[in-house]
């Protein structure tokens, strides 16, 4: 019994210990691209995910030279199982004079500290970003569109062959008026049809 | 009789034609339509590692420790690169210290690289899952090297930047 408990014990203490220790950060792909002008504020998002099971912090910080232009939050708590953005705003002072251009780049990092000890394994996630000013040049990249149409060539022949194969009840029509048309015909003579002026 | 068999088919007949346009299955009284449909799927990449922290033991000076792996599994659906660096090891007394190239890592195979502070070396890179193993050992610079326990950060980071 004792041998048992130890076992289910020391057992236990493994899973605890794999699983508290093993993080998953993870982050929505695609450079942030921050369209700002001079003398205004700009904002973009990127998200990041704890795959984990339990809430971990992450320390954000910038780096390059779109840093001196972004704010950003120095640190986060990520739930567990959850995608959470992280705000990005850009600022470009009425003072600039345009010396970096008009496509500013930069990292954003999202760092989670591994457990202190020797030798400490760090999981970082790093994010480009680009800050685009107009006035300098900058511009986002024209979107990549994937176009898939297929386009039917209307004439008067699909029209009228399309529309009876699209409306059953008209189909039926049709097919019901040339059957009563061929009766009619057939038996043209049976019908006595004539048309009688009313006397005064 | 027969002029009201006659009467009730045209009569019929005229009901079915008035009102199929009206009662056509999509609404349209043209030969074809269309409708296009889309939907985008989001790049994601995590990256998964043990963090718990590595501990060579005690060593003599010019020892070479045993390897310790720690896992650093990728699951994504965009391009990945995933990148290692690290720092000098410092001692709790500052001044001593040795270079971070004296810790050597080999991914799924036997240390031999050096690790570098250099943050843009390339571990691997993938656009679908991957999962690895990252093997570690440390060799003590030889005498005279200060007796002191020493420290290390590594970080294992990784990007997906493509749009």
């Amino acid at each position: 019994m004792k041998k048992t408990f130890i076992t289910a014990a020391f057992a236990a203490a493994v899973f605890l210990l794999s699983v508290s220790f093993a993080y998953a950060l993870g982050m929505t792909a695609g450079t942030v691209r921050i369209l700002v002008d001079v003398g205004s504020s700009s904002n973009s998002s990127f998200g990041l995910v704890n795959s984990g099971n339990e809430t971990i912090t992450v320390t954000i910080r910038a780096e390059g030279d779109a840093a001196q232009f972004l704010e950003i939050p120095t640190k986060l708590e990520l739930a567990p199982q959850k995608l959470t953005y992280v705000n990005i705003i850009a600022t470009i002072p009425s003072t600039y004079d345009g010396s970096l251009g008009g496509n500013i780049t930069g990292s954003v990092y999202a760092v989670q500290e591994g457990a202190p000890g020797q030798v400490q394994v760090n999981v970082q996630a790093q994010k480009a970003v680009q800050i685009l000013i107009p006035k300098y040049g900058g511009h986002l990249p024209e979107a990549k569109t994937q176009t898939e149409s297929s386009v039917e060539q209307w004439s008067i022949l699909t029209g009228l062959t399309a529309l009876p194969a699209s409306n059953p009840i008209l189909l039926i029509s049709i097919a019901g008026g040339a059957l009563a048309l061929v009766v009619f015909v057939i038996f043209i003579r049976r019908f006595d049809i004539s048309i009688k002026s009313k006397r005064r | 009789m027969k002029k009201m068999f006659a009467a009730i088919v045209t009569a019929i007949y005229g009901l079915m034609l008035t009102a199929a346009p009206i009662l056509a299955a999509d609404g349209q009284i043209t030969g074809s339509s269309n409708v296009d449909a889309s939907v985008k799927v989001l790049g994601m990449c995590s990256l998964n590692v043990n963090t718990v922290d590595i501990d060579f033991g005690d060593l003599l000076e010019g020892a070479t420790s045993s390897s310790v792996a720690r896992s650093a599994d990728l699951t994504t659906n965009t391009p990945t690169t995933v990148t290692i660096f690290g720092t000098n090891w410092i001692g709790l007394t500052p001044s001593n210290n040795f270079g971070v190239g004296q810790t050597e890592y080999g991914l799924d195979v036997a240390p031999h690289i050096d690790l570098d502070l250099n943050p843009g070396t390339t571990l691997f890179s993938s656009q679908v899952d991957a999962p690895h193993n990252v093997n570690f050992q440390v060799t003590i610079p030889p005498h005279p090297q200060p007796a002191d326990t020493y420290s290390q950060t590594v970080t294992i980071g990784f990007s997906c930047d493509q749009d």
